[in-house]
């Protein structure tokens, strides 16, 4: 009824929006795994030449850093008479302080203005400079803003480079708020402070002064991959297995005693085996601080087969390691790796060692990828016993003040699980986490879809869990109660079923497949009426819906008006033509309101669009035999029994026709036995009609001991169960065989 | 199921990239920048397939190579993979672009040019004009910068020259006379940028822009050019030859500054002495991603700062923003010219993940106030006149706000904020940074700007009011883009501040101010610029008293070497697809005309390449007169140096 919107999953593009989503989404994945996009770009610097062209100064000027720039403000910091930058870069160093040190021994002004009776930064404030130049004079204009660019503010100052004029003739400043004022004689090379409404610039006193600064490259500090993070908000860990090197099975979720530190290691990583080395030297420190450790060997695990968890064990019982330890389970590996990726939006492949850090209530505190300090692990155990703000506060390597803490997301992680083909362990953790998860607009349709996943592999019990809990979250959401109906009513349970998909219809009255559904919980609990009318309204909202013709004409039937019933299966077979279910199923109304021809053109059709169709060979067959065509009907039962020979009653019809059908050209003794035989072995020779059947194949095959031994314990068999007729009937029958003569007369139908 | 829906312009169906290739991920980075990819055609060839070692690599750590990751690497491989998007152009500008590199490689040393180095890269029976040409203009003189530029003309470029130089010798000849400025510098940097690629069966040609720039005993010499350059290939899998190389346009900068070039780092200098520069500001953004949550940090690093009187003592100071998990640093400027870090005792040390601040005097009471934009909303903080700040107020509706700016549109005497949202909801994509959309033309379900009236006067409790007024004074108009910068200025000199707004993967918007009541005539004015907006800048370039319009895009050079092949949507229209080479053009110069309308004047005036730009500013950097520019770029520069 609907895509799934599980977030990073990628469905097979239906859509140019469908395609476009899942590329944006390998373009997401491939930026959290470290791709460059646009990177190692030189910042530019473009000089005015006048004439209406600029000049490529990047180089030369000095500005053309690789950074990846983002805000950028001017500000001639130092008070030399130019404008220096500032920057904020995402690269390191992530602020650089650029001073202009260009020599052009040019002239400039430098004015800041201050409203009175408009805003106080003057910001809008426009002032107009008009220098000494040709043709009377150059105009230049400056505005006052607070914000342009990219997330940048540069200083309020103007700054009026002047070239090479030596005179100021005349500087107009137009207020935010209309009024006007001019300024003559302003000196050059000098910074004035205008207030608005006093008429005059006042020379602006610069405050001491001792510049010292040195220019240089920053130096950027060597970049370890070793990395420590305890988590601000701990998190809720899916199901991690492991075994113990007996093959114990073991698990890392759940309440313990202690914090628990899990160290996954690999016997062939040499740090691995120096921080081991580490915790067995300081075991009591680590004991002592009330911290388990459970070591995790990784070894085979990977593309790495050279080694073994029993070389993990041997070099652990050679340490005389003192604490637990186990192998890790590829499963657990993933998962780990999946909880990090949705950790961290750098995505990389977990390095060995990795450290996890488990709290008493088996939520993950602190991850440690590669060695980790035993003080730092001591330090994190130490801090978890404080409230919960102490911890979060010492999660973050800095001091500073939250003014909104964002809420910890889990739906990632279950989405991520659920995508990773962790089905269960992403069902179970959206459950058990499912007051954290409720307050995420995605939570009803998340567990809506994993009902409809859990739905399609036939875990009904699951699915309807997942279908109520979605309600509780999302109580009015057509869908689920839609689909929660539908699964009810495949285990039986009407009433319940009844209950949601009507609710399903009041929310979404003019759906025709909710009213469908509905109408086939209706029929099935026995309210012909009722689920008449809602196919009938599904019909009127989808005319042509192939589904409600096809349940209507089921309605018909029960109801004994097979003519009604016949036209509606038949308009259904027209609309979906290339559906043999339902030319067998137009067929067998035919057949059984003895419209033979147009039956075996039905069941002819079936067969066309799926010659395999073991149901229509049989139908067919029977039609066949009952009009006579026994040619026709033998070859359709072979068919049918080809694809499935536990198919009893085609093998008996099949075995009867053979043996005793009028016509001699079909009579076919041998096969009659194989058939009858394998009917009758599929009763254990304890069915008198299969053995009556039976012993007439063997007549017909000339074995007449077997023949008059076979019925004369049908006869028996018959006559313990008290079916007086039917021993009767094989009585006349061995009278024939004892004979020798083969029973001849068209089988009943 | 859903039904599609209805297509409102031929645009919308341009969405359509990429569609079926398993390396559609790629196409997409690549054509961002050009909004609209077409099938990116089915795969042709072998993605090759990727072995993924387990490496106890170092000494720190052991690499698990699990076989989660190894899928994920030869995904990965096949995401990159150009043969693999069908584009054989790509595939030979890669195989031109590794020639190049090469070249640039050889020319370090312009005082001793390794002729067999050369030799490698030549086809037989090479020729080449002139690389400097003959005649050149100076077309600035001024002290400390000399600029000369090439005449040329374009039209005679590839035709045969008598006094062509040939072969081997030949371009050791016109290289050496090209960079005898350089020849006694030893820290030549060249580089090529290779834009465009018209195939043909034997040769290829690619035309690429040439840079060379390095020190000399006087100052910098940087030369920059376009290059086109025919390639001959004899086998598919042998790199190509270069086989002829001409000029189309030249122009060479000479410097003379004693010291080096304009600027000098002085960042350690300034900054160095604290805590919080060593500490925080000195490890890039992709070191803390491995170690801060997602949940505080994005991608994208975008993060800006503030300049501002906060101390109140006449020296600038420097608000800047982080990530969330670091303080925003108050860094507060001394005589000497350092800063000292006082975050925390001014009550501004804020940790939540901050784009944005403006120091403002919000209150009109003297002193810089702070507003500060956070991933929940927007803070401000009162100074109390000695840098102590408190906080009066917070709006959510400007949460995830970019661009800050504040004017005062109403002319009531306070200042108001304009805040500029990308994202309409957090979802996904924004949580690593990017846009949240499904269109890259013309999109319009971005976050919707804000802006927020000034009331402070009527409150008298201490709260600061501020009231979103953004519908009642019309910017609500076409305000669902994702949108990155704004800026206001008087562009028609009527004496109230307009606004122009910075669009990602649309049109831009320029709001005409009538008296505090604002109209969209940014088509009227011929300022919509349907690109990737990313930032805006006012400033009279060209000294006509009125001020035009610089607004930072993307120039992508994958961009319009895709968007200009044949290959590339074909079933579109001609004037469609102008549109899309467009969105990768670059930046663009507005020239304000004084009657209500602009020029679009970038292309003639030499501003379009600066890359992907982030803050581009108006700046005189000479003190000439005239307003220079300066544009900050580069998205994300990661230790993998392969670009998507």
């Amino acid at each position: 009824m609907s895509q799934t919107p599980l977030e990073s999953s990628a469905p097979a593009p239906k859509t140019a929006e469908d395609a476009f989503t899942a590329n944006y989404w390998r373009l997401n994945r491939m930026i959290e795994e470290g791709k460059s996009w646009s990177g190692y770009e030189r910042n530019c610097c473009f000089l005015n030449t006048g004439n209406g062209r600029f000049a490529n100064i990047s180089a030369t000027s000095g500005f053309d850093f690789l950074d990846d720039a983002r805000g950028l403000a001017l500000t001639d910091w130092d008070h030399d008479g130019d404008l220096d930058l500032w920057i904020t870069n995402r690269t390191a160093p992530r602020v650089r302080v650029m001073r202009n040190d260009t020599s052009s021994g040019h002239h400039f002004l430098a004015v800041h203005l201050q409203g009175s009776t408009c805003n106080r930064d003057a910001i809008g404030a426009r002032a107009e400079l008009t220098i000494e130049g040709e043709d009377g004079g150059w105009k230049l204009i400056k505005t006052v803003r607070a914000g342009e660019g990219f997330l940048a503010q540069s200083s309020k100052w103007l700054h009026f480079g002047l070239g090479d004029a030596s005179r100021c003739l005349q500087l107009t400043v137009r207020w935010p708020d209309g009024t006007t004022e001019q300024f003559t004689d302003l000196d050059v090379d000098a910074r004035y402070g205008i207030v608005q409404g006093t008429g005059t610039a006042k020379v602006w006193t610069l405050p001491p002064r001792e510049l010292k600064l040195a220019s240089s490259q920053p130096t950027l500090l060597a970049v370890t991959l070793q990395a420590a993070t305890a988590l601000p908000v701990p998190l809720p860990l899916p199901l991690l297995e492991y075994a113990s090197f007996d093959g114990e099975p073991g698990t890392l979720n759940g309440r313990r005693d202690k914090p628990l530190l899990v160290n996954l290691w690999a016997s062939w990583c040499l740090p691995c085996a120096r921080e081991l080395a580490e915790f067995s030297r300081r075991s009591d420190e680590l004991r002592a601080a009330g911290l388990d450790v459970l070591a995790l060997s990784v070894d085979g695990l990977g593309e790495n087969q050279s080694t073994t968890p029993q070389d993990a064990q041997k070099f652990l019982e050679k340490l005389n390691f003192p604490f637990v330890s186990g192998a890790a389970t590829a499963g657990l590996w993933n998962k780990v790796q999946i909880v990090h990726d949705q950790l961290f939006a750098m995505r990389r492949p977990l390095p060995v060692p990795t450290g996890l850090l488990i709290d008493t209530q088996g939520r993950l505190v602190a991850i440690y990828k590669g060695q980790v300090e035993v003080e730092r692990l001591l330090a994190d155990v130490a801090q978890l016993s404080s409230d919960l703000d102490a911890w979060r506060a010492a999660a973050f390597p800095f001091e500073g003040l939250w003014h909104d803490f964002p809420e910890a997301r889990l739906m990632p992680l279950v989405t991520n699980l659920f995508d990773r083909n962790y089905t269960n362990e992403a069902i179970q953790y959206a459950l058990q986490n499912r007051s954290s998860l409720a307050g995420d607009s995605r939570f009803p349709s998340v567990l809506s879809d994993f009902g409809r996943e859990m739905a399609q592999r036939g875990d009904r019990d699951a699915a309807v869990e997942l279908f109520r809990e979605a309600l509780v979250a999302n109580p009015d959401d057509s869908e689920t109660h839609n689909n929660l109906g539908v699964q009810l009513g495949l285990q039986g349970q009407l009433d319940k079923a009844i209950e949601h998909l009507r609710r399903a219809v009041q929310l979404e009255p003019d759906n025709a497949e909710v009213h469908i559904n509905l109408a086939d919980a209706l029929r099935f609990s026995g309210q012909l009426d009722e689920s008449g009318k809602h196919v009938r309204r599904a019909l009127e909202i989808q005319p042509d819906m192939v589904a409600a013709h096809q349940k209507l004409a089921i309605l018909l039937t029960a109801q004994g008006r097979p003519e009604e019933a016949i036209v509606h299966l038949r308009r259904a077979a027209e609309l979906s033509p290339d559906d043999a279910a339902l030319h067998n199923a137009l067929g067998e109304l035919l057949s059984r309101a003895q419209s033979w021809v147009p039956a075996i053109e039905a069941f002819t059709e079936a067969l066309r669009i799926k010659p395999d169709f073991a149901e229509a060979h049989v139908s067919l067959a029977n039609v066949s035999a009952r009009t006579g065509q026994y040619q026709q009907a033998v070859e359709h039962y072979v068919a049918a029994l080809e694809s499935d020979p536990r198919r009893i009653n085609a093998a008996r019809r099949l075995a009867w026709i053979l043996a005793a059908a009028d016509d001699p050209q079909v009579r076919d003794g041998a096969q009659a036995v194989r058939w009858a035989e394998q009917a009758a072995n599929l009763t254990e020779h304890k069915n008198p009609y299969d053995l009556d059947m039976l012993a007439a194949a063997y007549a017909e095959a000339g074995r007449w001991d077997e023949a008059v031994t076979t019925a004369s314990y049908a006869i028996r068999l018959a006559t313990a169960a008290g079916q007086v007729a039917l021993s009767g009937q094989i009585e006349a029958r061995l009278l024939l065989y004892q004979r020798q003569k083969p029973f001849t007369v068209p089988p009943a139908q | 199921m859903a039904a599609l829906p209805a297509l409102q312009s031929p645009f919308q169906s341009l969405l359509t990239w990429c569609e079926s290739s398993l390396a559609g991920a790629r196409c997409l980075a690549m054509l961002l920048v050009v909004a609209v990819l077409p099938g990116c055609y089915g795969r042709q060839g072998n993605a090759p397939s990727v072995e993924a070692t387990a490496v106890a690599s170092g000494d720190d750590l052991g690499t698990m190579s699990t076989p989660m990751v190894a899928a994920r690497m030869a995904e990965q491989a096949d995401d990159l993979n150009p043969l693999a998007d069908g584009w054989e152009t790509e595939a030979l500008s890669e195989a031109a672009n590794r020639q190049l590199a090469v070249l640039a490689g050889l020319l370090k040393h312009p005082g001793q040019l390794d002729a067999d180095g050369f030799a490698e890269l030549l086809a037989e029976g090479f020729s080449c004009g002139k690389l400097c040409p003959e005649e050149t203009l100076q077309a600035f003189g001024d002290e400390p910068l000399l600029v000369v530029r090439g005449v040329i003309d374009v039209t005679a470029v590839g035709e045969p020259s008598a006094d062509a130089h040939r072969g081997v010798a030949g371009l050791l000849a016109a290289l050496s006379v090209l960079l005898e400025p350089l020849h006694a510098s030893t820290d030549v940097h060249a580089k090529f940028k290779l834009f465009n690629v018209d195939p043909s069966a034997e040769s290829f040609t690619t035309r690429q822009f040439f840079s060379a720039s390095g020190r000399t005993a006087t100052g910098m010499v940087e030369q920059n050019a376009t290059w086109l350059i025919r390639w001959v290939r004899h086998l598919r899998t042998a790199p190509p030859k270069i086989a002829w190389i001409g000029v189309e346009d030249f122009e060479q900068v000479t410097s003379r500054t004693s010291g080096g070039p304009l600027f000098a780092d002085v960042t350690e200098a300034v900054l160095g002495a604290n805590a919080a520069y060593r500490e925080q500001l000195s490890y890039g953004t992709d070191y803390w991603l491995e170690r801060i949550q997602r949940d505080f940090i994005k991608v994208t690093g975008h993060h800006g700062l503030a300049v501002g009187d906060a101390s109140g003592d006449g020296l600038d100071d420097v608000y800047i923003c982080q990530p969330g998990g670091f303080p925003n640093l108050l860094l507060v400027q001394q005589p000497d010219g350092t800063v000292r870090d006082v975050s925390a005792a001014a009550g501004v040390d804020i940790l939540d993940l901050t784009y944005a601040a403006l120091l403002v005097d919000l209150d009109n009471d003297g002193d810089q106030d702070l507003a500060v934009a956070t991933g929940a909303q927007l803070l401000i903080l009162a100074n109390d006149g000695n840098a102590k700040f408190s906080l009066r107020t917070r709006a959510s509706a400007l949460r995830e706000a970019f661009s800050l700016t504040a004017v005062d549109y109403d002319g009531d005497g306070d200042l108001d904020i304009y805040g500029c949202r990308y994202n309409l909801n957090t979802g996904p994509a924004g949580d690593i940074g990017l846009a949240q959309t499904a269109t890259y033309y013309g999109a319009e379900n971005g976050g919707n700007n804000i802006l927020l009236q000034n009331d402070i006067s009527l409150t008298a409790d201490g709260a600061w009011r501020f009231i979103d007024v953004t519908a009642e004074v019309g910017l609500d108009e076409n305000n669902r883009r994702f949108s990155f910068a704004a800026a206001w200025e008087d562009y028609d000199n009527d004496g109230d501040p307009d606004l122009y707004v910075a669009n990602d993967l649309g049109r831009n918007n320029l709001y005409r101010n009538d008296g505090g009541r604002f109209f969209d005539v940014t088509a009227d004015t011929g300022v919509e610029d349907l690109a990737f907006g990313m930032s805006v800048s006012w400033g009279d370039y060209n000294h006509d008293g009125l001020m035009d319009l610089y607004v930072g895009n993307m120039f992508s050079a994958a961009g319009n070497r895709i968007t200009f092949q044949e290959q590339f949507r074909s079933e579109i229209s001609g004037q469609d697809k102008s549109g899309i080479q467009y969105t990768a053009r670059g930046n663009t110069l507005f020239e304000n005309q004084g009657d209500g309308t602009f020029r679009d004047v970038s292309v003639e005036a030499g501003v379009t390449v600066g890359r992907w730009s982030w803050s581009s500013l108006f700046a005189d950097i000479n003190n000439d007169g005239w307003e220079d520019l300066l544009v900050a770029n580069g998205f994300l520069t990661r230790d993998s140096t392969d670009d998507l």
